[in-house]
This record gives structure tokens, C-alpha cells and sequence, in this order.
């Protein structure tokens, strides 16, 4: 229902238009085809339009944009249990949204977020009129992140680190550390040949490589080659720590890649018998508004929860 | 009037003492998030003076060195304070990691080599103390103990606990 408010067709075809009877959906694509047939071929987009930023009712289909921060390093902290957790440290430095994107699906939005800062004399040009043309500094980073549409911002909205709530479950997403050429052993976890029994030069070899009757090597065969830099999604980490004044989020376990390099972090796509957001949490939705949202202390802590892991049970 | 208020029912726990600004020094232009982040956790875990014995640049007699006789006391768990577990033994390693610091404490135990690692700031470990300062020992780790402890476990305060397990098993 929102998506026929939010949203304008842009284009001259009548796409939007709800149609009831087959018979009307019929004459509809015949006139569509003849109308395709006659102009050159234009896609419809669609971009919602905001006006300004305020907040909203969040609902468990809603998608909330993610973020662009910084891994910072690991450090390791103590839950209300006494239990030890290695924490990651995310910053996410001048987090903006820089454009809101047209899209082929009226269900989906995009908001290209940035961040960071970059010198103007290190920016090219074309790149230099986009961010003119949105009246956004230069950033270090852009990256897009598909969304509902109520959960769009407008251009500049800042996004900081109480976006997230302690106890909530977030995706990372960044290149891993670059292993260099490995062997199949390493790269993919092949068994290697047998240390003695008369082995000569072949211990961690990748063995046969298919049979003789195609008389060819499969396409995808797993083979010796680069491993690592490349895009690693962990899914489903806790978010254990928010600090405000730092803008900075502990997430619990590792992070690929190395410190200082940007990552992408977003609300959980999979929750099996999961919520996202933990019990009693005021969702940011949108995003937190400083002014509008509840104000919160500069440091807040996940709550683990449950029963006491230290007591053995007794039965 | 938002319609995103705080509940009464919390989610979250507030670290006590709350800190309203970061713990920056003034002589740090582009602070370190990573230095400052252990600074508040170490100001926060630092009950009793504990971060004096981990410190890497203190005299040898106010830290904790690899060869002393430490007695450690924990607590089982959080939810009972009462329920403790003590330990003594020779420190035969420290790591130095900031908030992650960690020591390993060596004893033999009715003829058995038992070997504890303690989380220096972690809030279970209710109690460090140095007995006694070892004397002799050159090196960092001194792993070499296992192999060739010589007579480091016959020293009088290993030797207490040593009795006292024994006549804890006797009742």
C-alpha cells in the first residue's frame, strides 16, 4: 500500500496501475507491447520520495539500511555472568547517506551510504560532481544497501553507532586477509596423499583430475590458485557493546580482513528462532535521531541473559 | 513524544563508573580508539590496584614477575559470592594484552603437576597477592619447569596448599 504513496513511475508506462480482471490485464499487455513496439525501450524506475527525517513504526518485514564502518581491532570483554567474549571493535566514521537510488522494483529500495572523509585534490572528477550534486564531502567509501521502502533516509542523514542495539544480530561483510597461491589442502581442504608406503613428491597433492572419458578437466575443478581477499560474509554476530561518544560497536567473535579497513554491516537476514532485536529494545527506525529518538547513556552493554552457565545443573 | 521510548524492563546494562567522555590524554591529537577502549575497560576492572602488578614498566619488586609465588582467590560464579576457589602456585608466564592480560600459575598437587590460567582482569578473580618474589629465575616464560622444576615447588608457601588438599581430603 505504501509502496503506491512512496512511489512515482517515471516513466510514460502505466506499470503501476492496478489492474482486476484478466481481460483488462489482457488489453493492458497487448497495448503494452504495442506501445513497446513503437518506442524505444525505457525501463521503469522507481526512487521514493523523503521529505524529512523522522521517525517510524517498526515492523518485522521492515529492512533497515546498513553501514559502512571501520574494523578497529579485537579486545575481549566480560558479560554479567563472568563469562569471557572476544569482541571485534567497529567505528563507523562520518556515516551519510549520499544518494537514494532508482530502482526496477517498487518493493525494494536502494541508499547508497559513504563513509569516511577524502582530500577534494584526491577525488576525480565524475565522482567529485556526484557528490556536488548531493551536497555530501568527498568520502572514502560508498556502498549500497538494498532496503524497505519505509525505511528510507534523506540525503545526508548521518547514521551513528546507536543505529545498532546491543543484543541485536548483525551480517559482516569484507574481503579476507590475501593467503597468497595455496595448494589444495589449504585452499580447499583436500585430503593429501599418504606420508610413506613408497610416496615419492606427491604428500600434498591434488591427485587425479577427473576421468579419462571426457578427456578434459571439468569447468570449476578445485585446484591449486589464489586464496583469500575476497568478499567473506560471517552472518548472525551479536552486536555486544554500543558507545556513542566513540561511535564505535563491539560485535562478538572475529571480523574478516585486516584492522582499519572498511566493512559493511547490516541487521541479520537469518533468524531462525532468533528475533533481531532482543526483547524490550526501542528499535532505531528509521535510523537513531538525535532529538527524536530516546536518549540513551554514551555506553550500553548486551544483556546475555538466560540462566547462570557457571552453575552446573542440578539433577 | 516519541513513539521509540525506553522501556522500564532494560535490555542493556549501563558500565558502571560511566565515563561521559572518552578517556583521551590531552597530548593525543588523533587518539588511538583501540588504546582508549582499553583504558576505560582497565579503569573499570582495576578494583584493587591490580593493574600496578601487570605493568610492563615498574620495578621488579612492585610487579608481578614470572617466578614469583602468587596466591589467586575466584569466585565459582557470579550469581554466589560466597562459593571461592583459591589457588597458589610459581607464575611461569604472563601475557601482557591490555584488558586480555592473562598469567599461568604452576604447582604440584599430591605428586601431580597442575598448571591454572587466570584472566587478570576478569570479575570472577576476586584476589591476587604475591607471597613470596622468586629469586634466580632469568628468563620470561620459564616453561623449563616443567621439565626440570629442581626444588621451585618445595618452597614453603606451595607447600600449604600442597597439606591443605591433602587433609581436605582426609574429612
Amino acid at each position: 500500500m505504501f509502496s503506491a504513496l512512496l512511489y512515482s513511475a517515471r516513466s510514460t508506462g502505466a506499470a503501476g496501475r492496478i489492474l482486476s480482471s484478466t481481460t483488462q490485464r489482457a488489453q493492458f499487455s497487448t497495448s503494452m507491447l504495442a506501445l513497446r513496439a513503437k518506442l524505444p525501450q525505457e525501463k521503469v524506475r522507481y526512487m521514493p520520495e523523503v521529505s524529512e527525517l523522522k521517525l517510524a513504526d517498526y515492523t518485522p518485514k521492515s529492512k533497515r539500511t546498513g553501514v559502512i564502518a571501520r574494523k578497529k581491532g579485537m579486545t575481549a570483554m566480560w558479560d554479567e555472568w563472568g563469562v569471557r567474549v572476544p569482541v571485534t571493535v567497529l567505528q563507523l566514521e562520518n556515516v551519510q547517506v549520499v544518494s537514494i537510488l532508482k530502482t526496477s522494483n517498487p518493493a525494494l529500495a536502494r541508499l547508497q551510504i559513504g563513509c569516511g572523509t577524502r582530500k577534494e585534490k584526491n577525488v576525480t572528477k565524475p565522482m567529485m560532481g556526484h557528490f556536488r550534486a548531493h551536497g555530501i564531502e568527498p568520502k572514502a567509501k560508498l556502498f549500497e544497501f538494498p532496503i524497505t521502502p519505509d525505511a528510507v533516509l534523506p540525503v545526508g542523514t548521518e547514521i551513528t553507532a546507536a543505529h545498532f542495539v546491543p543484543g541485536q544480530l548483525v551480517d559482516v561483510t569484507a574481503p579476507s586477509l590475501g593467503k597468497g597461491f595455496q595448494g589444495v589442502m589449504k585452499r580447499w581442504g583436500f585430503g593429501g596423499g599418504p606420508a610413506s608406503h613408497g610416496n615419492s613428491l606427491s604428500h600434498r597433492s591434488l591427485g587425479s583430475t577427473g576421468n579419462i572419458n571426457p578427456a578434459r578437466v571439468y569447468p570449476g575443478k578445485k585446484m591449486p590458485g589464489r586464496m583469500g581477499g575476497k568478499n567473506v560474509t560471517v552472518m548472525r554476530l551479536p552486536v555486544m557493546k554500543v558507545d556513542t561518544a566513540l561511535n564505535c560497536i563491539w560485535v562478538k567473535g572475529s571480523v574478516p580482513g585486516y584492522d582499519d579497513q572498511f566493512i559493511k554491516v547490516r541487521d541479520s537476514i537469518k533468524l531462525i528462532k532468533h528475533r533481531l532485536f532482543p526483547d524490550g529494545a526501542a528499535v532505531p527506525f528509521p535510523t537513531y535521531i538525535a532529538g527524536q529518538s530516546a536518549e540513551q547513556p554514551r555506553e550500553v552493554v548486551a544483556k546475555v541473559g538466560g540462566q547462570d552457565p557457571l552453575i552446573p545443573a542440578s539433577d | 513524544m516519541s513513539r521509540n521510548v525506553a522501556s522500564s524492563q532494560q535490555h542493556f546494562i549501563v558500565p558502571q563508573p560511566q565515563f561521559d567522555q572518552p578517556l583521551t590524554k590531552p597530548e593525543e591529537k588523533r587518539p588511538n580508539v583501540m588504546k582508549v577502549i582499553e583504558r576505560e575497560a582497565i579503569m573499570r576492572a582495576d578494583i584493587d590496584g591490580r593493574s600496578k602488578l601487570f605493568a610492563r614498566r615498574a620495578a621488579p619488586k612492585a610487579r608481578l614477575c614470572a617466578g614469583d609465588v602468587v596466591f589467586v582467590e575466584t569466585q565459582n560464579n557470579m550469581s554466589d559470592s560466597s562459593s571461592v576457589t583459591s589457588f597458589t602456585g610459581v607464575c611461569i608466564a604472563i601475557y601482557r594484552r591490555g584488558i586480555d592480560t592473562s598469567f599461568i600459575l604452576r604447582n604440584v598437587i599430591q605428586k601431580t603437576g597442575v598448571e591454572m590460567r587466570f584472566m587478570a582482569y576478569s570479575p570472577l578473580v576476586k584476589r591476587i597477592e604475591v607471597l613470596q618474589k622468586g629469586e634466580g629465575f632469568r628468563r620470561a616464560k620459564l616453561f623449563y619447569l616443567r621439565e626440570n622444576p629442581g626444588k621451585t615447588f618445595q618452597l614453603k608457601a606451595l607447600k600449604k596448599m600442597a597439606q591443605s588438599a591433602a587433609t581436605a581430603k582426609k574429612h
